[in-house]
C-alpha cells in the first residue's frame, strides 16, 4: 500500500471516530434541551484535539515504519489523486454550505447552523479521503 | 510554472499534412484547439495517450513527433 | 516558400487569439459573481452600518441576487454556446479536466479554511455583534452567521473561477 494511501486511511479513521463521538454526544445533549454555544465548545475541542492526537501518534508510527517512502516527494500521480479528492470535496462542501448558510438561517438557531457546517466539513473530508483511497486501490491514473 | 522539457514537431507536421489546422488535429485526437496550441507551444505536456494519438494521425513514430530536452539520465 | 511561411505564421497568430469555451464560461462566472455578490454584500454592509440589519430585507436581497446571477450567467453561456456550438458540445479534454482539478483543489482549501474561521468567529457573530448593532436577537445572530458562510462560499467560488482563468491564460 502506498504511504499516502495509508495516511489517508489513518486520517479517515481518526476523523470518523472523533466526530462520531462528538455528534453522538450532541444528539444526546439535544434531547435534554438546547445546548449553549459555549457548552458545545469543550466537547468539540476534545473531539478535534483527540483526532489530532490520534493522527499525530499513529502518523509518527507510520512514518517510522515507512521512512524511505515517506521521504519521496509526491509524484504526478500522487498529486493528481490528491487534486481529484480535493475537487470532489469542494463540490460536496459547496452543496453543504448552500444548505447550511443559505437555507438554515431562516429557521434555525446559530448553534445548529455551526454544527451543521461542521458536519458538512466532516462529510466533505470523508469524501475526499475515500476518493483518494479508492483512486489508489483502483489504480486511477488521471 | 516551468515549461515541460519536451520539444515537438507538431506545427511542421501539420503543415506537411496538407496544412492541417489545430482545430482539425484537435478533432482527430479528441482535444480542443486550444489544448493543441498549448502542446505545440510547449506550455502543456500531453498525456501519453494523447501523444500516441497525435503521432498516429501523422503516421510517425512518437519520437519523431516529441523529443526530450531535459537533463539526460 | 517565404509566402508559405508568412501564411502559416499569419494563420498561427489568428488561431492563437481564440479563447477556449470553458475559459469564456469562467470569465462570465467570475464577472457575474463579482457584480452581483459585490452589490449584495455592499448593501448588507450599508444596512449593518446604519444599525438596521433586518433579516427579512436581507432575504429579499439574497433571493434577488440569486435570480439575477442565474439569469445573467445562463444568458451569457447560451450566447457563447450559440456563437461557437462545436466547442460548447465538446466534452472537457484531459488538459481542461486537469485545470479544473487544480482550481478545485485550491478552492476547497479556501472554502474549508473560511468555514472553520466562521465557526471560530461564531461567538462574536452571535453574541457580541447583535448587541453592538442594537438588535440582540437570535434571528439577527443566525442572519449574521448565514451571511458569513455565504461570503465564504462566494469567495471560494471566485477563487475557483479565477484560478482556472489564470491556468488557461498561462497555457495559451
Amino acid at each position: 500500500m502506498a504511504y499516502r494511501e495509508k495516511l489517508a486511511w489513518l486520517t479517515l479513521g481518526a476523523m470518523l471516530i472523533a466526530y462520531a463521538v462528538y455528534f453522538t454526544w450532541l444528539a444526546l445533549a439535544m434531547r435534554q434541551g438546547e445546548p449553549t454555544l459555549l457548552g458545545i465548545l469543550l466537547p468539540f475541542g476534545l473531539a478535534a484535539g483527540g483526532q489530532g492526537i490520534l493522527v499525530a501518534g499513529a502518523g509518527a508510527v507510520l512514518a517510522a515504519s515507512a521512512r524511505r517512502e515517506r521521504q519521496d516527494r509526491a509524484d504526478e500521480r500522487d498529486r493528481a489523486i490528491a487534486r481529484r479528492g480535493a475537487t470532489a470535496a469542494y463540490y460536496v462542501l459547496l452543496a453543504g454550505m448552500i444548505l447550511v448558510g443559505v437555507v438554515m438561517p431562516f429557521g434555525e438557531p446559530a448553534w445548529r447552523i455551526v454544527n451543521a457546517a461542521l458536519l458538512a466539513i466532516v462529510v466533505a473530508e470523508a469524501g475526499r479521503l475515500l476518493l483518494i483511497i479508492s483512486s489508489y486501490r483502483r489504480g486511477w491514473h488521471g | 510554472m516551468a515549461r515541460p522539457p519536451i520539444a515537438n514537431q507538431i506545427r511542421t507536421l501539420r503543415f506537411l499534412a496538407g496544412e492541417m489546422t489545430q482545430a482539425e488535429l484537435g478533432q482527430r485526437i479528441g482535444m480542443t484547439r486550444q489544448t493543441v496550441a498549448a502542446i505545440e507551444a510547449g506550455k502543456y505536456s500531453p498525456t501519453l495517450e494523447a501523444a500516441f494519438r497525435i503521432a498516429h494521425v501523422f503516421g510517425k513514430p512518437i519520437d519523431e513527433v516529441f523529443q526530450w530536452t531535459g537533463e539526460s539520465g | 516558400m517565404s509566402n508559405i511561411i508568412y501564411i502559416e505564421c499569419y494563420r498561427a497568430n489568428m488561431e492563437k487569439s481564440l479563447m477556449a469555451y470553458r475559459e469564456k464560461v469562467q470569465w462570465v462566472s467570475l464577472a457575474t459573481m463579482l457584480l452581483v455578490w459585490g452589490a449584495y454584500f455592499a448593501r448588507l454592509a450599508a444596512s449593518l452600518a446604519a444599525g438596521r440589519p433586518i433579516p427579512g430585507e436581507t432575504l429579499g436581497g439574497f433571493a434577488g441576487a440569486v435570480v439575477l446571477l442565474v439569469v445573467i450567467q445562463v444568458a451569457a453561456i447560451v450566447a457563447i454556446a450559440i456563437h461557437r456550438p462545436s466547442e460548447a458540445e465538446q466534452p472537457a479534454d484531459p488538459r481542461e479536466r486537469e485545470i479544473e482539478r487544480r482550481a478545485g483543489s485550491g478552492a476547497y482549501a479556501v472554502l474549508s479554511l473560511l468555514v472553520v474561521a466562521v465557526m471560530l468567529a461564531t461567538p462574536l457573530l452571535t453574541i457580541v455583534a447583535p448587541v453592538a448593532l442594537g438588535r440582540p436577537s437570535g434571528t439577527v445572530a443566525a442572519m449574521l452567521v448565514g451571511n458569513a458562510l455565504l461570503a465564504a462560499l462566494v469567495l471560494a467560488a471566485i477563487v475557483h473561477s479565477l484560478w482556472q482563468i489564470l491556468l488557461f491564460r498561462r497555457q495559451s
